[in-house]
């Protein structure tokens, strides 16, 4: 089973919002969870162009979007159960492209028996 | 001399910034602006100019002007006067720096108005620095009359992107030293804490920096922040963030190949041998652990404690962690106020949850606190999580928040193993009475910072800086001039005769 199980309700609004607005079919759009400081672990949203291939690792795919984290960092995130939620009308650091767009992608956990 | 900071007329409490681009207090061209809020209560203290990339391409216009005009030529002993100067006014606001910080980023004003001076010994520290900035000659090493020497260059315009945690600390950290070096800097300061970057602003325009000197962009990351590190104009990146916002700058480098140096966050091992003082101990892991309520980088969120001395260091800890006067920020007497964000207090109850779930013990704290003051606003109690396993996702992740992992060790090997084992290497520390024992582990931990007795002492002479991933290039005292100077070697023939290679 892989850690990332899909996006709320919330969240996939915010990332229709973010589809419509931004062109994603040359470079299409990933998620990379991010970690440490100020921006700590949240799904960043970037493009594929970002991910390097054969050395960061998928931890799912949500609504057509993979989910990659670096290997040392996926190695935790793999054993964790979570699916990606949203915060509306909340800005933050990180280049994640959804922040324009006023919205946050965050980490939602599920309980041990969810 | 521009106004700014002028009192909203609907609201005296919310105030206005614009950015600050050539010497000037101008609107975004887009017209847009974003609120800041308290975390206290989320009242709306400030209406900022938001800047995209349009104002980025401007500041950097800004930036390479002042830098090619008078900037980098003028004599270093006039930079350092000025950057004097900014340090004096810094200094005679501090309380009012530190009250706007408050207001900001929820840190107690007992501690912003201290970064605050802090901020000014920065500028105090790299007045200094400005007029012993210089190269070195040279011997050449084969047969000849050649004279060497070096010139130390500034490398031009230098983009910092600050995070939200000690805002005028960080925004002192990116602008003193690249100006004393001779650059030109554009800042874009956090979004969630624009204010006292932009007094910053305020406070160069009026200490005398010429037009275009130092530039502050409030925006978002992905428009203003990515604007700045990828714009071909810049020669220099200095940031404080996440690894894969630091990544993706070093990927956004790559067009005009400009250096790049980044402090991505920490998980420190705050190690504690059984020959301590119980009192002292504590007190030292609480003040590690909780200041900023755990929202610094290199904050001893992982506490390895001797298993002699587990036990008794545990029930202690824990007794004062729930003692942790937590409330408003704007009062003189609290220690702890709240996070910085809601995005921030759902990571944190997030890494709660994680903990229960991976079997570690909450012990103290691992809500919001009950007191209806305090109902509105992103607090969260002071949590500790004993029994963890180093291997534990919260021993692991940066949580950035006040949920500290104790986790039990037998001897120095297995401390440091533990220590070690982490993806980041921004500090660790450790406590004991034990000379040698201090040195050595000083020498065997992977981080940029090791603290021996104590923690948080970072000085303006100090690099900080982290191993793995918590980044490379190191922020503060000389080791920084490297990265904010070029080097340039000359030659000088002083042979009086001719070698006509050709003519042989």
């Amino acid at each position: 089973m892989l850690p990332c199980e899909g996006l709320t309700p919330r969240a996939h609004r915010l990332l229709e919002r973010v589809r419509a607005a931004v062109p994603s079919v040359a470079d299409p759009l990933a998620f990379m969870i991010s970690g440490g400081c100020c921006g700590g672990t949240s799904p960043v949203l970037l493009r594929q162009s970002n991910i390097l291939a054969g050395f960061d690792v998928c931890l799912g795919e949500v609504d057509g979007i993979s989910v990659y984290a670096h290997p040392d960092h996926a190695r935790y995130l793999q054993r964790d159960r979570f699916v990606i939620d949203a915060l509306d009308d909340v800005r933050s650091d990180t280049f994640s492209l959804e922040i324009a767009y006023g919205g946050r992608f965050v980490l939602q956990e599920l309980k041990v028996d969810g | 001399m521009a106004a700014m900071a002028q009192p909203s007329t609907t609201d005296d409490r919310v105030r206005r910034y614009q950015l600050f681009i050539n010497g000037k207090f101008v609107d975004s061209q887009s017209g847009k602006t974003f609120e800041s809020i308290s975390p206290h209560d989320r009242a709306v203290v400030a209406v900022v100019a938001e800047g995209d990339k349009a104002d980025i391409d401007a500041a950097v216009t800004a930036a390479r002007g002042a830098f090619e005009g008078s900037w980098s030529s003028m004599p270093p002993g006039d930079r350092a006067k000025l950057l004097l100067k900014m340090a004096e006014l810094i200094d005679t606001r501090a309380m009012d720096l530190g009250q706007l910080e408050t207001l900001d980023m929820g840190g107690p004003v007992m501690m912003t108005s201290g970064m605050a001076q802090l901020a000014a010994e920065i500028f105090r520290y790299w007045a200094g620095m400005a007029t012993k900035i210089h190269g070195i000659t040279s011997t050449p090493m084969s047969p000849g009359e050649f004279l060497g020497y070096t010139l130390r260059e500034p490398v031009g315009v230098v983009g910092g992107i600050t995070p939200w945690n000690g805002p005028l600390i960080m925004a002192a950290w990116k602008t003193a030293p690249a100006l004393a070096c001779g650059n030109t800097v554009v800042l874009k300061p956090a979004e969630h804490t624009p204010m006292t970057a932009m007094e910053l602003a305020k406070i160069g325009a009026e200490a005398g920096l010429p037009e275009g000197v130092l530039n502050v962009v409030p925006g978002f990351g992905p428009t203003a922040g990515a604007a700045l590190a990828g714009h071909p104009g810049v020669d220099k990146i200095a940031f404080t963030g996440e690894h894969v916002t630091g990544r993706l700058i070093v990927q956004m480098s790559t067009s005009n190949l400009k250096t790049v140096t980044l402090e991505l966050g920490g998980k420190s091992p705050h190690i504690i041998f059984d020959d301590v003082d119980l009192e002292t101990a504590v007190a030292k892991a609480l003040f590690g652990m909780y200041t900023n309520t755990g929202q610094i980088c290199s904050a001893g969120t992982r506490i390895l404690v001797q298993d002699t001395f587990y036990d008794r260091f545990v029930e202690r800890f824990i007794e004062r962690a729930g003692q942790i006067k937590m409330g408003n920020p704007l009062d003189f007497s609290t220690r702890m106020g709240p996070l910085v964000s809601e995005e921030q207090l759902r990571k944190v109850q997030r890494y709660v949850e994680i903990g229960k779930k991976e079997g570690a013990t909450l012990r103290c704290g691992g809500g919001q606190p009950k007191d209806a003051e305090l109902a509105n606003g992103f607090y969260f109690e002071p949590t500790v999580f004993t029994g963890v396993d180093n291997k534990m996702q919260i021993a692991q992740e940066e949580i950035f928040g006040p949920v500290a992992s104790i986790i039990k060790f037998h001897d120095e090997d297995e401390a440091v193993r533990i220590g070690n084992d982490v993806i980041y290497g921004l500090a660790a520390g450790v406590q004991t009475k034990d000379l040698k024992r201090a040195h050595r582990l000083a020498r065997r931990l992977q981080a940029g910072t090791v603290w021996i007795n104590t923690w948080h002492m970072i000085e303006p002479n100090s690099p900080f800086g982290g191993y793995k991933l918590s980044g490379y290039g190191r922020e503060n005292g000389l080791a920084m001039v490297e990265h904010l100077t070029k080097l340039k070697q000359v030659w000088v023939d002083l042979n009086d005769f001719t070698m006509d290679f050709f003519g042989m």
